[in-house]
């Protein structure tokens, strides 16, 4: 063969081989993929609620992806997909482009674009605009055999989960709890003989006004028959609410408030402090990966406390202290008094069968701050874990919180970026070019 | 040692000239007005919550790698071309170096020349930054990204400069190339779902756009050193080849 024969021959194979052994290395890293994800809310990698979800499938999963070409939610969409299914097998996705296949669109009843169809074991849940949250809850809808009812009392000026109000409302909590595959209603027991049957949990959220000796009695009975309570008070709450709790297990002293001059909210009054003593041992506080955010919370001091039986899980720093509720304003940089209690939980006993928990806030569930750091992921771990679903105890997908990547740029500030970016960096490269001809010309 | 060398001396050629100061700085301009403009229009128009993270992935992608994409060809034309046009190439010859060495010193030192066009963009998140501070880590994965994609662009422009005498054919024939690669994928209607996928998988733009988002994947840095090492290869086997093909 001629010299030049021979190195066409060599150079040929030698590119088809190097090319082949490349793509074979490209398809195994794409199998197997580690990613750093370094953007601020770690918004590419699942949350430990997701993987947990993903991970505890009694079944496989099927998705059909109903997109449009160029759209750009898709590849988000797609990342998303290929995220979950890197975490487990039983979940197969499949992308339709609408506009290529009408027929099958219309099979399956759709006509909006990034529109997801979930289906298991011959249920089906439609999610319209798809992101990890919404997917994890048709995940567990398609997936969950029994529906877990949690029912908030309403009538004595409790915080409602209907009320939208964007400060006091609780619409938020409510559709996190949806979310995660609760029927979320409220209860009005004045005019309910007794506390449904159908109920996993019962939530008394921040009452106002005393409870009639007979709604006491309906709660003691729900108690009684194994049911599971989540009791939120607030400084405001009333005495018989008060008794109720020491009943259960609980004091809270009156007229008190937790200060906390060292993990006080910067800038903010001294009663809106991060919790921060979780039990890493107990489920609800040991999944939380953020601190909880309290406002004007009431410390609990638990009575006779076992530990077999109760378990003081949240807890403000050492520098906190319980300062009467009319002195707030003197006393919060008064001398510390030591942690103060602000969440309690206590396992069955002989009186009750079922589960408690009592948090000294009801604020940290609001609408207003429930996006704060853990204050989601507390309220809903409580409920799991009063509902005796362990498994979905875990930090959610954070939200993203409006006004943390907005700003604004003054007229004096856009000059400025202007007169840098744009004229003064380039000039200078300008100029020692210049410089250099003018060198080189002399030279 | 020899490499070390070489690169020096490329770099010193490089630096004698006007050239480099005015393509720098006229990237740097077109870049900074880019930035400007487009800061403006986001915090104008809002573009949805996470305006920064938005911006960042749009400038990145958009302007800094778009542009990248026409100025690595002024470069890399000259790479070898020229100096074959000029006679120099059989001067370097005749030195007792390695063709890896002197490959490997012509893509080192082009590297460094667009570093510096790089590290002239860094000026932008540090302008946004003294406005309001913001979580600097999405960088790492911004500009890592941007290294690895300026290398690929290096590498193809080399390779294309070593197979001709003709600088705009050079030039030319490595924007086309650097082109097709960055729009593969950007008319998803025109080609089925199943082969849309293999070619986002060959796709700069697509393995860019990901770093742009602040996240490192070991699939997309594989692509790149690939990509990198095919050209490089590619390179050498068109710089031995004088030896069977009796061409300079």
């Amino acid at each position: 063969m001629s010299p030049g024969r021979s190195g066409w021959a060599s150079l040929a194979l030698g590119t088809i081989g190097l090319i082949g052994c490349g793509l074979l290395v490209l398809l195994l890293t794409y199998r197997h993929n580690v990613r750093l994800d370094l953007s601020p809310q770690r918004t590419y990698t699942l949350s430990s609620h997701a993987k947990k979800i993903l991970s505890d499938l009694p079944r496989e999963v099927r998705l059909t992806v109903f997109v449009r070409s160029e759209d750009p939610r898709t590849p988000q969409l797609k990342d998303l997909l290929w995220r979950i299914t890197q975490q487990t097998p039983r979940v197969t996705y499949e992308f339709i482009d609408l506009n290529r296949s009408p027929a099958l669109a219309r099979r399956y009843g759709i006509d909006r674009y990034g529109a997801v169809v979930v289906e298991s074991g011959g249920r089906r849940r439609d999610v319209s605009n798809p992101s990890e949250t919404l997917l994890m809850g048709a995940l567990l809808a398609v997936t969950r055999d029994h529906e877990r009812m949690v029912y908030f009392v309403t009538g004595h000026g409790e915080r409602s989960p209907d009320d939208g109000d964007r400060k006091a409302g609780m619409s938020v909590a409510k559709s996190t709890l949806e979310d995660d595959q609760f029927v979320v209603r409220t209860l009005p027991l004045m005019r309910a003989e007794s506390v449904p049957i159908d109920a996993t949990v019962l939530v008394m959220a921040g009452p106002r006004k005393d409870y009639l000796p007979g709604e006491i009695t309906q709660i003691e009975g729900y108690l009684h028959r194994g049911g599971n309570l989540l009791l939120l008070v607030d400084p405001e709450t009333p005495s018989s609410i008060a008794a109720f709790a020491a009943s259960l297990g609980v004091a809270t002293p009156v007229d008190r408030v937790v200060v906390d001059p060292e993990r006080r909210l910067a800038g903010g009054e001294a009663v809106t402090v991060m919790v921060a003593d979780l039990l890493p041992s107990f489920l609800v506080s040991g999944t939380l990966e953020s601190p909880p955010v309290f406002s004007y919370a009431r410390p609990l001091e638990i009575i006779e406390p076992t530990a077999t039986s109760t378990l003081a899980f949240l807890k403000t720093s050492s520098a906190s202290s319980a300062v009467p509720e009319n002195g707030v304003r003197a006393e919060s940089g008064g001398r510390p008094t030591g942690p103060q209690i602000v969440g309690a939980a206590f396992y069955p006993a002989p009186e009750r069968h079922g589960r408690l928990i009592v948090i000294g806030d009801s604020d940290f569930a609001t609408n207003g701050i429930i996006d704060y750091l853990g204050n989601k992921d507390l309220l809903v771990n409580s409920i799991n874990w009063l509902a005796r679903d362990e498994s979905l105890l875990a930090a959610r997908a954070q939200s993203k919180e409006v006004g943390r990547e907005q700003f604004f740029v003054t007229e004096t500030q856009g000059a400025w970026s202007f007169w840098l970016a744009t004229v003064l960096q380039p000039a200078i490269f300008f100029a020692v070019g210049f410089f250099v001809f003018l060198r080189r010309r002399r030279a | 040692m020899k490499t070390v060398a070489l690169i020096r001396k490329e770099l010193a050629s490089y630096f004698a000239g006007p050239l480099v100061y005015v393509v720098v700085g006229a990237f740097l301009l077109a870049t900074g007005y880019r930035f400007y403009t487009t800061l403006n229009s986001y915090v104008t128009f809002g573009f949805g919550i996470n305006i920064l993270e938005n911006f960042w992935q749009d400038f990145f992608v958009n302007h800094i790698g778009f542009y990248l994409l026409i100025v690595v060809p002024l470069f890399t034309m000259r790479l070898i071309a020229e100096e074959r046009r000029l006679g120099t190439i059989e001067l370097l010859y005749t030195y007792p170096l390695r063709d890896t060495e002197i490959m490997l010193a012509k893509f080192a030192a082009c590297l460094l020349i667009f570093l510096l066009f790089l590290a002239g963009t860094a000026l932008y998140p540090a302008i946004v930054y003294a406005i309001q501070p913001f979580d600097p880590s999405p960088f790492l994965a911004r500009y890592l990204g941007a290294v690895l994609f300026l290398a690929s662009c290096i590498a193809c422009g080399l390779f294309v400069s070593s197979l001709t005498d003709s600088q705009v054919v050079a030039s030319s024939c490595t924007f086309v190339v650097l082109l097709l690669f960055w729009i593969l994928t950007w008319n998803e209607a025109a080609v089925s779902s199943t082969f849309l996928t293999v070619l986002s998988q060959l796709s700069t733009f697509d393995h860019f756009f990901s770093f742009a988002r602040g996240v490192i994947d070991l699939k997309d840095v594989t692509y790149f050193v690939l990509f990198i090492g095919l050209f490089l290869f590619l390179t050498l086997r068109s710089m031995e080849s004088r030896r069977w093909r009796g061409r300079r």
